[in-house]
């Protein structure tokens, strides 16, 4: 099988590297393109292509709705899925050995898939949120079973200012120090890559655990959409 | 500005309205309530000091408009405060006026004045906390920002959550210009579900100042007990 190469602007991973161990988060600015991003968002009405739609208000998520994409995943989502994969699985394996978990994550996207898909977890987790005005997401992780990839990325569709007010894209994170709060400012085709659940943090007293959530402010006017690229499918 | 000036102007709002936006996000922001001057005396109380004063706390010192804006809003925001507690089955009362519950305080051995000043710089946040110490809390407190988001800083939002019973958390952003002053949950305030109302409790956390300096005001209407450590 031919594994699909990235065509997307290449990254500066120590950088990426250095943030996500700072703050659990970092920034991929210009991810996709302004068009990529707008034929995204105007597929989301299609009813071919997706396993299922969440209504978040029925599930106490918040107010809005997604999708989650079904196998075949667009290519374009199919190519940054497996780039994106590559470049974040030695971070992984770093903070798996930084947090004492015996864990290990193949180099290549399609072998740590065969991990999930045998374990039970076999549904694409790949999703598209739309939001209109007054719609929020609640602070959550995104686990879908025994196995977890430490890290998932957040693309942003829509313009802040032109296309939304409001809707920040928001984490927290919940240590033995406290509990602090951080907004992400993204713009249009950026992407951020996140801590799903955990991550080693240097504290006072050395490393130690903390967990993060991440969620969505209301968004005051207009709409926003947004992909999610989860690694671990899910059951 | 003086008191009367700050009266008249809060008496032009729109407090129906306000109160509205209490009971459904548990904030409202009034725009530009306080006057550029206003505002730069203000922010001259922390940035005045020294190179690495980062918090100014008051004890009973409240500079004079401040103390008399506290009293005037206090005077507005009472009747919401115990409308909460009436829906929640709370049974405190507040009383009319902030001298009155000021002297509860003080009986109750509430003596330390919580309200501040505040100075972030790159780098710096405020964590999620809550300033709800003590017998006597007022449900409502008042967060200002005394500098430009864009100009004079970079980050540095006002973010709440909003933990419910059983749900997931939500998390809001309140948002803020120079001279704007937001009325805050304190802690708790009642929730409307689906079954009624319910109890939700609220924290609030200044996210990462990614740039410049962004100097902040908090002012709280109930004091600390004496033997709480008075800063965070």
């Amino acid at each position: 099988m031919h594994t699909p190469r990235n065509n997307a602007p290449t990254h500066d991973w120590n950088r990426i590297a250095r943030e996500l161990e700072a703050h659990g988060n970092a920034v991929l600015p210009a991810l996709l393109t302004a068009q990529q991003c707008e034929a995204l968002a105007a597929r989301y009405a299609q009813e071919t292509g997706y396993r299922s739609r969440v209504v978040m208000a029925r599930h106490g998520f918040g107010r809005g709705e997604y999708k989650y994409f079904a196998y075949p995943l667009p290519p374009l989502l199919d190519q940054l899925r497996h780039a994106l994969y590559r470049g974040l699985a030695p971070l992984a394996n770093a903070w798996n050995l930084q947090l004492g978990l015996d864990v290990q994550y193949p180099s290549e996207l399609n072998e740590f898939l065969r991990h999930c898909h045998a374990a039970g977890q076999a549904r694409p987790t790949p999703l598209i949120l739309k939001y209109g005005a007054g719609d929020y997401n609640c602070l959550h992780q995104d686990l879908y079973g025994e196995h977890v990839f430490p890290l998932q990325v957040a693309i942003l569709l829509s313009e802040p200012g032109r296309d939304f007010v409001g809707g920040e894209f928001v984490m927290t994170e919940r240590s033995s120090q406290g509990q602090r709060a951080e907004v992400i400012p993204l713009r249009q085709g950026d992407g951020l890559v996140f801590t799903v659940n955990q991550r080693p943090a240097m504290g006072p007293r050395g490393l130690r655990k903390v967990a993060m959530r991440h969620g969505v402010s209301r968004i005051r006017s207009g709409q926003r959409h947004a992909v999610g690229l989860i690694f671990h499918d899910a059951r | 500005m003086n008191l009367l000036e700050f009266d008249a102007a809060l008496d032009q709002l729109d407090w129906a309205d306000l109160h509205r936006q209490l009971d459904s996000e548990g904030y409202a922001v009034l725009p530009g309530l306080l006057r550029a001057a206003v505002v730069d005396a203000l922010a001259q109380c922390v940035t005045a000091q020294d190179l690495f004063a980062q918090w100014r706390y008051f004890e009973t010192d409240l500079p004079t408009p401040l103390a008399e804006w506290r009293t005037a809003l206090y005077r507005r925001l009472a009747p919401v405060a115990n409308r909460w507690n009436e829906t929640l089955a709370i049974d405190a009362r507040y009383p009319a006026t902030l001298d009155e519950f000021l002297r509860q305080n003080r009986n109750a051995g509430q003596t330390r004045g919580q309200s501040h000043l505040y100075r972030l710089r790159v780098h710096d946040q405020v964590p999620l906390h809550q300033r709800n110490a003590g017998f006597h809390v007022f449900p409502l407190q008042i967060v200002a920002l005394l500098s430009e988001p864009g100009t004079d800083f970079q980050g540095g939002e006002l973010v709440m959550t909003e933990q419910r019973p059983r749900l997931q958390s939500r998390p809001m952003v309140v948002p803020l210009k120079r001279g704007d002053v937001a009325i805050i949950a304190t802690a708790v305030r009642p929730f409307r579900g689906s079954q009624g109302y319910y109890r939700v409790n609220l924290k609030h956390a200044i996210s990462r100042v990614r740039g410049g300096e962004r100097v902040g005001l908090e002012v709280l209407f109930h004091d600390a007990p004496d033997t709480q450590e008075g800063g965070r």
